[in-house]
């Protein structure tokens, strides 16, 4: 069960402050990662959600991303101003993941993956073969949202943007867990057989748990737009979604902190790699490998030592 | 229609390993693909020295010692299916990577071997027969497991001990060196199927990837574990794949997906499963 | 309070239950007998619905049941204790308790003292097997439940224990209406109204546990 043990809050908390430092003293480039970092740990987070805590491993979330992600860009060509938009692109992806949570929740394990797979897959094909949404090419030209007394097309302004709204995610986050529902939500993961018995119907929770997580994975998307200002299907595709449960695992699974820590490890890792190496993909299969071997608990595994968690 | 068939029996020759590993031993291998594509490209590696024939022997081998490997170093010390589903995500990275390294981006093809070029009159129609090939190989390796698995002591042993491990054991049956006998079948029929596919479609990186969506989905639409389920299920997506290109290009993507969905809603077990199982 | 009338379960051409009808009375403690593979453990699972009868129907307070699942059966009133425990592994007992009460703390300090647990704070997963037992008890008591259903409370945890927790059954309201399996014959009679015995699929006695013993004999041939 969850637990926001203060070394997680700190070594979250801390991680961020990192970031939103680098961002200010770094360069051009830094403030880039942090913004690219900030989406990747959100979806990170959204998928922690339903995987580390409800068992329910996504191969989805890619493509709720990109939902929200258009969402936002065809609500803001459409003449609406930003911040109604990206309510636009966060409600389209949580109707997505509900639709998707309401029909594959009964699925568990592996079959449960696959589902999401074929769904996620689905949007995918969709995406890419309609005109309307620009085929392959996406969608440019996406406006970033005005913010008082600053200025968003400023990368500072943005990477620390993205960053708040990335903390906001992990508040949310940890909101959910401890509420009345997140407990119900881990109950159910954790004995589906008891729940039922106690009057808790395993399945439409698991449903919410996805809805919910699939708000915050559109949250990601929108902010993916408004940081790149162009969208494409590639932010859909399955390997988009394993890539993100790559960083899950590597940052460590069921803790939240690992989300971010992941995602700011992963992105790093990914610039420094490729100054020298176009193979770099070889460590990360190796890392992965490593730690499903060492039992998932990754790099906050490392940071919180051998205690259970 | 033919080409109905070519396709199925290619997808047949890639996701009959498949359902062998993740069907009849509850593995969930997304390496399978990447044991494709190493196929393929030992295929044209061997076959640039030794001919075509000498690929077609050779691949199977070295993929199905390749697979022996990995279960034994790694696989085998896994627990529980999700555990298997990341740690054979991790495989690929690196195939995909030493692929790259060993034989670059580029797209390699491999010559068709003179008995097989050119083409033959079936049904009226002028058809190459390397195709042709490729369908009776698949004929003939869906018929062998069946029987393999149906029909012989080894595969009952193996339904056996998929059932009840502890049982099995219990009776006799050495259920760790049966696994790897099972396992290595499997990687050995993905290395087989890259040889095959080599002269009809390139080979590159991307192929492990590619060919192990079609190769589980035919796996689970044809339910996990049944040879038979295997050879509709690669029928069923070979027919969407091919007559939904011709007759709605736009929507053959998703019907593909689509099928897999419907699948998994209404029977999660697949059209044919030998035995429910959660 | 419960009835059951000609239901019939069947696995692949396997018949478990068979043609049964069976009628409980409000505060009534019901406890069932009978050989392994009587059918009692599917009985009760018909009951919670986690099984489906091919045949018949299970009627609560006069409402047919038979189609709803298993947590809308929980919420009209039916709590469920496991043959082997069914508890929440990765969580405190507190956390256990407060999941069933739906984080009513009043209800789970009462919950607590009613089942003599007592250092809530500790892991469900590090707990002795007596105590297991007794979350168990008190997770199917949550949410006062107006029939219960235990499949062997007490087994597992050895003689002592198992008075203890029996001790526990009895000093229950006597409101609550009581299913209980119970194999050992002396823990059984001392709860029972009432014992019905089954053998293969079907009762063949249902009366006073007084008049039970005689058929015990032929049942068990003891």
């Amino acid at each position: 069960m969850f637990r926001l043990t203060p070394i997680r809050a700190a070594i979250a908390a801390l991680v961020l402050a990192a970031l939103a430092g680098w961002a200010s003293f770094g360069g051009y480039l830094a403030r880039e990662m942090v913004a690219e970092i900030a989406v990747l740990a959100i979806l990170a987070l959204a998928l922690d959600l339903v995987a580390g805590f409800g068992g329910m491993v996504s191969l989805a979330h890619g493509a709720i991303m990109g939902v929200g992600a258009y969402g936002y860009a065809l609500a803001n060509q459409a003449g609406l101003p930003p911040w109604p938009a990206a309510l636009v692109g966060m409600a389209a992806a949580t109707l997505t993941g509900t639709a998707i949570g309401a029909v594959s929740a009964r699925l568990t394990g592996v079959f449960f993956l696959m589902a999401t797979l074929a769904f996620g897959q689905m949007i995918w094909a969709l995406t890419f073969r309609a005109d309307a949404l620009g085929g392959d090419n996406g969608l440019g030209g996406i406006a970033r949202p005005p913010l008082p007394f600053l200025d968003s097309g400023d990368p500072l302004v943005f990477a620390l943007y993205a960053l708040v709204l990335a903390a906001g995610c992990l508040a949310v986050c940890v909101a959910v867990l401890r509420s009345r529902f997140g407990q119900r939500f881990e109950a159910v993961h954790d004995n589906p057989d008891r729940a039922a018995a106690l009057g808790i119907a395993p399945e439409r929770i698991r449903a919410q748990g996805f809805a919910i997580s699939s708000m915050i994975a559109g949250a990601a998307g929108v902010l993916a737009a408004q940081h790149m200002q162009f969208v494409s299907p590639e932010l859909m595709v399955w390997t988009a979604s394993g890539e993100v449960l790559v960083v899950l695992i590597l940052g460590g699974i069921g803790s939240l902190s690992g989300a971010v820590i992941g995602a700011a490890g992963f992105v790093l890792l990914k610039y420094w790699a490729a100054d020298w190496t176009d193979h770099w993909h070889l460590a990360i299969g190796a890392l992965l490998i490593v730690v499903v071997l060492a039992g998932e608990r990754g790099l906050s595994g490392l940071l919180e030592g051998r205690r259970d968690a | 229609m033919l080409n109905t068939l070519q396709q199925a029996a290619l997808l047949l020759l890639i996701s009959s390993g498949l359902s062998v590993s993740m069907g009849l031993m509850g593995f969930a291998n997304l390496a399978h693909g990447a044991l494709y594509m190493l196929g393929a490209y030992i295929g044209i590696a061997v076959a640039a020295k030794a001919g075509f024939w000498a690929a077609l022997l050779a691949a199977p081998l070295a993929v199905g010692l390749l697979g022996a490997a990995l279960y034994l170093g790694l696989l085998a010390r896994l627990r529980g299916p999700m555990q298997q589903v990341l740690a054979s995500f991790g495989l690929v990275f690196i195939a995909v990577e030493v692929v790259r390294i060993l034989w670059g981006d580029v797209a390699l093809t491999l010559d068709r071997p003179a008995l097989l070029s050119g083409s033959a009159a079936v049904l009226g129609v002028d058809y190459p027969i390397y195709r042709l090939f490729v369908i009776l190989l698949g004929l003939v390796v869906g018929a062998g497991l069946w029987m393999g698995v149906h029909r012989s002591t080894l595969g009952a042993m193996l339904r056996a001990s998929v059932e009840n491990r502890g049982m099995a054991r219990a009776i006799g049956i050495r259920t760790e060196a049966l696994f790897l006998a099972t396992f290595a079948l499997g990687a050995a029929l993905a290395g087989l199927g890259g040889a095959v596919a080599a002269p009809l479609y390139s080979a590159n990186p991307g192929m492990a990837i590619s060919a192990l969506i079609p190769a589980l989905i035919v796996t689970v639409i044809g339910g996990m574990g049944s040879i038979t389920g295997a050879i509709l299920g690669a029928l069923i997506v070979a027919g969407i794949e091919v007559f939904g290109a011709a007759l709605w290009p736009d929507a053959s993507a998703v019907l593909i997906y689509a099928a897999l969905a419907a699948t998994l809603i209404w029977r999660p077990q697949g059209l044919l499963a030998v035995k429910a199982r959660r | 309070m419960l009835e059951l009338s000609g239901l019939s379960l069947g696995f692949g051409g396997i018949s478990v239950i068979r043609d049964l009808s069976l009628r409980v009375a409000p505060g009534e403690r019901l406890v069932i007998l009978g050989p392994n593979g009587a059918g009692k453990t599917s009985l009760l699972r018909l009951i919670a619905g986690e099984l489906r009868p091919q045949q018949g129907n299970i009627w609560l307070h006069r409402r047919d049941i038979t189609r709803d699942t298993v947590p809308s059966r929980a919420r009209a009133g039916i709590g469920r204790g496991f043959q082997q425990t069914s508890l929440f592994t990765g969580m405190t007992l507190r956390e256990n308790l407060s999941l069933a009460c739906d984080g009513d703390a009043a209800a789970m300090e009462q919950l607590a003292a009613r089942a003599g647990l007592t250092d809530l704070d500790r892991p469900v997963a590090k707990v002795d097997y007596g105590t297991a037992r007794r979350l168990d008890l008190a997770l199917a008591l949550a949410g006062n439940p107006r029939l219960l259903l235990l499949d062997e409370p007490a087994s597992g945890i050895g003689p002592g224990g198992a008075v203890d927790l029996h001790a526990l059954i009895a000093a229950l309201p006597r409101d609550l209406t009581l299913v209980v399996i119970e194999h050992d014959l002396d823990l059984a009679f001392a709860i029972a109204d009432r014992i019905a015995i089954m053998d293969r699929g079907r009762i063949v006695f249902d009366g006073a546990p007084e008049a039970a013993r005689p058929a015990l004999k032929a049942t068990y041939d003891v």
